[in-house]
């Protein structure tokens, strides 16, 4: 599903270039959930980045579905974000100015959904994130953890193929980050969906079934945890 | 998605309050001064609508070719044209004169001056001039009025059937009341006299060819005949009367037809023009409106650049949902469009306010009226003004890079067009700044002249508009009050236009002529005004037993220029010298006056000349002494009253007729509102931009202060950029308002200097208000503790 070919990144920097990645080789699967783990400023968001087509790679060849990425217009790349992908932020970031119901709903919006159509999803979606108490507060009503669950009733709300999530629970207290976890570990098994986290607490990265060590912009291991629990 | 749009950009209106504010006032500001540019638009194409077919109805023009052979179009024909228009040519059907000029005309012992037409039969049926009651004037000596001037002269009772008495037509029956003259009319006249009521010498132009500038003609077509045919007729008959014409100059001319529908706004200067609104004075107005909707939009796109940083974030997201760059430009439009409309409403309840301002109800809106089309022109103006400014910012903001915006929490620096931002802060208040420097020197310039020594005695005169009363009669009474110093009379008042202008020879027939303004005035006059005498003696005292008599007098007074003008060198030569009015009278100079400014400081001093003449006698100069002002005045009033009861007494200090004359308060009252409102729009962006401004940086304050900065340092800190952009704007507006103030001054030949006091208060108020919009903001950031602003991460 995922296949990265020797990506590397990299910005001017002076004279020379700065490289946040280089010669990344990789391969995600369809129904994997993958953890990025490394230090701060290793690549890691960048390499998340360039998975979620937000940046380019400035080297290497990025395959989704067998499609090459770097050739596809913007208006394939906008194709593939509202139908495909998901994304989760550290930070939640909702849209302050809407309400639960309506930043679950924005995504659908853009897939151009019809209004119907929209509300059943979105009901379902409340329903099952036990929201529907909560559907008409803003944001800034909600606490730290609901704030992120609608942050992934969101990322989820269009039914794509695979969500990436930038530290999800990054600020978050460990009661809530258990249940964020335990909620990517369901919608993973029992959706199909593929997951791919960045995060810096082992506790977390321990959810996926493989994990990825970054340092210095290098991938420095690759383990498949799957296979060593079995 | 639409109603999504609306819904987020309320919300963000709503949490944004000090941003919507400045908008909605800025914008409804611009938005109102343009209203009232569109509604005098809507207005101008109102002159033709009253009248019965203005389809079919047409103004013929002539266009004269001058000796320079340069063709200057009149509004105005030669009279006879009319004649053979209806007589030679199958499809007219009717045809109208009008022959506009004014004269005084005397009810019992009141007397006014009133602006008549002397019109056709026709011109009842071809132009949409209505009647209230009676019948139009169509017989010899009859006249229809306005109501205004029916009131004026007969009060509450019917006028139809009664009299008014011209000198020289004699007695005129009023057989009707027209309605009120619709106010979007090209014709505006006082009453209506039948054609017929002219006295021979009048009637005699009406057949002269030569004079194209003696009235207006008025066609009516046949229905459905082509126009066609009348402008091929029209130059025809123009060759026939020119063949055989001989002008003094002029090389001859042509006629052509307009159409009553293409009057106004019309797209020539015609002379002898009538009332029509001319494309000039729109387009002025709409671009006064325009810059100052444009300083607002100004505001709309430096805030909503200046908050990018707060809606970066939603951008990205949005983006990362699937929205494409059209749909986040939509919705970012969505949101000027809504707050321009918000605007419309406020513009509409401000246009509500200043609707009874006298300027703006002459020159701008008087009489017309609002229908559907307009509020339709008005909404869709605000919505395209809306996403003019719209367009801008949503450019900016829908141009981020999600990866960019939403990569974390700190660390964002987001600051797009800053160069932009900075520029339009400096356009803004260097247009405000023009403005006021210009508008200061005209009121100067109109207070200079309202209150200036014209050279001539102003304090504690009264002058008495004579109405009629004989004059002698009214001195003599006056004399006797206490407190009355000294009586004088004259034809005019010194300080604006008026007074007789006409042409003095040095001899009986040719020779050198000079033109001069010449005054009726009696032998106290000179005293009583304070002239001084430079060489020679008053006029000679009128006895009591020649009072009676009032033929003119042999002798004149002139002032230095008229001596100068006649190259008569020193004044003392001149005195008994003889110089010609016309061909039958012979003058003697008596004396000659210091220069003093008899007419309005447009003008430079011209010749003068005084001369008694008793029977051009309309004013009363009556001096007062001091102290005994206001019992004086009721004495005269007392008299006034006796001699004249139906009459209201009319006197004026003259002082206050200056004041009035000159000092146009309507009009710089309003053109003070409109710099106010560029000055208030430009103040508003530079507060929202500073506390934008100051926000992003309230972490480097704090920072600062820990590190043991001062308030007084920091305020300067953040001051210091906008400070400087109001120098900029300074150092811009300074020359281009004393070019735009010199402009205006030009005009006069007397007039005031745009020096320090004027750019300087100009410059002042600026950094003043500016100042202090920029120092209450940055002083509260300074106070700010740094504990708040450093805790959070």
């Amino acid at each position: 599903m995922i296949s990265l070919q020797n990506v590397s990144k990299y910005y001017p920097a002076g004279f020379g270039k700065t490289y946040v990645l280089r010669n990344i080789t990789l391969d995600i699967n369809e129904g994997e959930f993958v953890s990025i783990m490394g230090p701060s400023g290793s690549g890691k968001s960048t390499l998340l980045h360039i998975l979620g087509m937000l940046e380019e790679p400035s080297e290497g060849e990025y395959l989704f579905f067998d499609q090459p990425v770097q050739k596809l217009s913007e208006k394939r790349r906008t194709e593939l974000h509202r139908n495909y992908i998901g994304f989760v932020f550290q930070a939640y970031h909702l849209i302050d100015e809407l309400t639960v119901y309506e930043n679950i709903e924005t995504p659908l919006l853009y897939k151009g959904m019809s209004s119907s159509e929209r509300k059943s999803r979105v009901a379902e979606l409340l329903d099952r994130f036990n929201m529907v108490a909560k559907k008409d507060l803003f944001p800034s009503q909600l606490s730290g953890g609901q704030q992120q669950l609608v942050g992934i009733a969101r990322a989820v709300a269009s039914q794509p193929k695979v969500i990436f999530a930038d530290e999800p629970t990054g600020n978050l207290h460990s009661d809530h980050a258990k249940e964020i976890m335990d909620l990517f570990k369901k919608l993973n098994k029992e959706d199909g969906v593929t997951i791919v986290q960045v995060t810096h607490s082992e506790v977390n990265a321990e959810y996926g079934n493989r994990i990825l060590r970054l340092k210095d912009g290098w991938l420095e291991s690759f383990q498949v945890p799957s296979l060593e629990r079995e | 998605m639409f109603r999504n749009y609306v819904v987020i950009a309320f919300r963000n209106l709503w949490k944004h309050k000090l941003f919507s504010i400045i908008n909605v006032v800025g914008l409804a500001s611009g938005i109102m001064v343009c209203l009232l540019a569109l509604i005098d638009i809507k207005g101008a194409f109102d002159y033709g609508n009253f009248h019965p077919n203005p389809e079919r109805t047409y103004r013929i023009l002539t266009d004269v070719t001058s000796g320079e052979n340069q063709v200057v179009a009149f509004a105005s024909t030669p009279m006879p044209l009319a004649g053979v228009l209806k007589r030679d040519y199958g499809f007219v059907e009717q045809t109208a004169r009008v022959i506009r000029t004014y004269a005084e005309f005397t009810v019992d012992r009141k007397m006014l001056q009133e602006s008549y037409c002397a019109v056709d039969p026709a011109f009842f049926t071809v132009l949409g001039y209505k009647l209230a009651s009676g019948q139009p004037a169509t017989e010899p000596h009859t006249a229809v009025l306005t109501p205004q001037t029916a009131e004026k002269f007969f009060g509450r009772s019917n006028p139809v059937g009664k009299t008014i008495h011209h000198k020289e037509f004699g007695m005129i029956t009023v057989t009707g009341v027209f309605k009120p003259l619709p106010i979007r009319s090209h014709l505006r006249f006082d009453l209506a006299l039948s054609m017929a009521t002219l006295s021979a010498e009048n009637r005699k132009q009406q057949t002269d060819w030569k004079q194209y500038v003696a009235g207006y003609t008025y066609v009516a077509l046949k229905k459905s005949t082509s126009v066609e045919l009348l402008e091929k007729a029209l130059p025809a008959i123009a060759a026939r009367a020119t063949k055989n014409l001989r002008f003094r100059s002029e090389k001859g001319y042509t006629f052509r037809a307009q159409p009553l529908t293409a009057l106004s706004p019309s797209h020539e200067t015609l002379q002898m023009g009538t009332w029509e609104q001319t494309w000039g004075k729109l387009a002025t107005e709409m671009s006064v409106g325009l810059v100052t909707l444009l300083l607002a939009v100004f505001n709309y796109v430096n805030l909503t650049l200046a908050r990018s940083l707060s809606r970066a974030r939603e951008v990205g997201i949005r983006k990362v949902s699937g929205a494409v760059r059209w749909q986040l430009m939509a919705q970012f439009m969505a949101e000027s469009v809504v707050l321009s409309v918000l605007a419309l409403g406020v513009a509409y309840l401000l246009l509500l306010l200043i609707e009874p301002m006298p300027f703006v109800q002459q020159w701008l809106i008087g009489g017309v009226q609002l229908n559907g089309t307009m509020w339709a022109v008005f909404v869709g103006f605000s919505i395209t003004a809306g996403l003019l400014a719209g367009f801008v910012p949503a450019r900016v903001l829908s141009g981020f890079r999600p990866a960019q915006v939403l990569r974390s929490q700190t660390g964002l620096k987001v600051f797009k067009g800053i160069t932009l931002r900075k520029s339009l802060i400096v356009a803004q208040f260097s247009i405000a700044l023009i403005a006021m420097i210009a508008l200061l020197s005209m009121a100067r310039q109109q207070n200079y002249m309202a209150t200036a020594d014209y050279g001539f005695r102003s304090e504690n005169m009264l002058n008495i508009p004579l109405n009629g009363v004989p004059y002698q009669r009214l001195a003599n009474e006056l004399n006797r009050v206490s407190g009355v110093e000294l009586v004088s009379a004259s034809s005019e008042r010194f300080g604006h236009h008026d007074g007789d202008y006409g042409r003095i020879r040095r001899q009986r027939s040719g020779g050198d002529s000079i033109a001069a303004f010449m005054f009726a005035v009696d032998q106290n006059f000179v005293a009583n005004m304070d002239l001084t005498l430079l060489a020679g003696e008053n006029l000679p005292e009128m006895t009591a037993d020649t009072s009676g008599d009032d033929s003119p007098g042999r002798f004149i007074l002139v002032n230095e220029e008229a001596v100068k003008a006649f190259r008569f060198g020193n004044p003392r030569e001149v005195v008994g010298q003889s110089l010609w009015l016309n061909d039958s009278t012979e003058v003697q100079i008596a004396g000659v006056l210091k220069d003093f400014r008899f007419t309005t400081f447009n003008w430079a001093i011209k010749p003068l000349v005084l001369r008694y003449q008793p029977k051009e006698f309309r004013f009363l100069n009556v001096k007062i002494a001091t102290g005994a002002e206001a019992s004086a005045l009721a004495a005269i009033q007392r008299i006034w009253k006796r001699l004249n009861p139906y009459e209201p007494f009319a006197a004026q200090w003259y002082t206050d007729f200056l004041y009035e004359r000159h000092s146009h308060e309507d009009d710089v009252n309003f053109m003070s509102l409109l710099t106010g409102l560029a000055f208030s729009i430009a103040c508003l962006g530079l507060l929202g931009m500073v506390t934008y401004t100051t926000e992003t940086r309230i972490k480097e304050v704090g920072i600062r202060k820990v590190m043991g900065a001062e308030v007084r340092q920091i305020i300067w800190l953040l001051s210091w950029d906008f400070v400087k952009l109001l120098l900029i704007a300074g150092a811009i507006a300074i020359p281009l308002g004393y070019l735009a103030g010199m402009a205006f001054l030009i005009n006069f030949a007397y007039h005031v200097s745009i020096g320090f006091e004027t750019l300087g208060g100009c410059i002042g108020l600026l950094l003043g208000l500016g100042g202090l919009t920029i120092g209450v903001r940055t002083y509260r950031a300074a106070l700010s503790n740094p504990a708040d602003s450093l805790r959070s991460e």
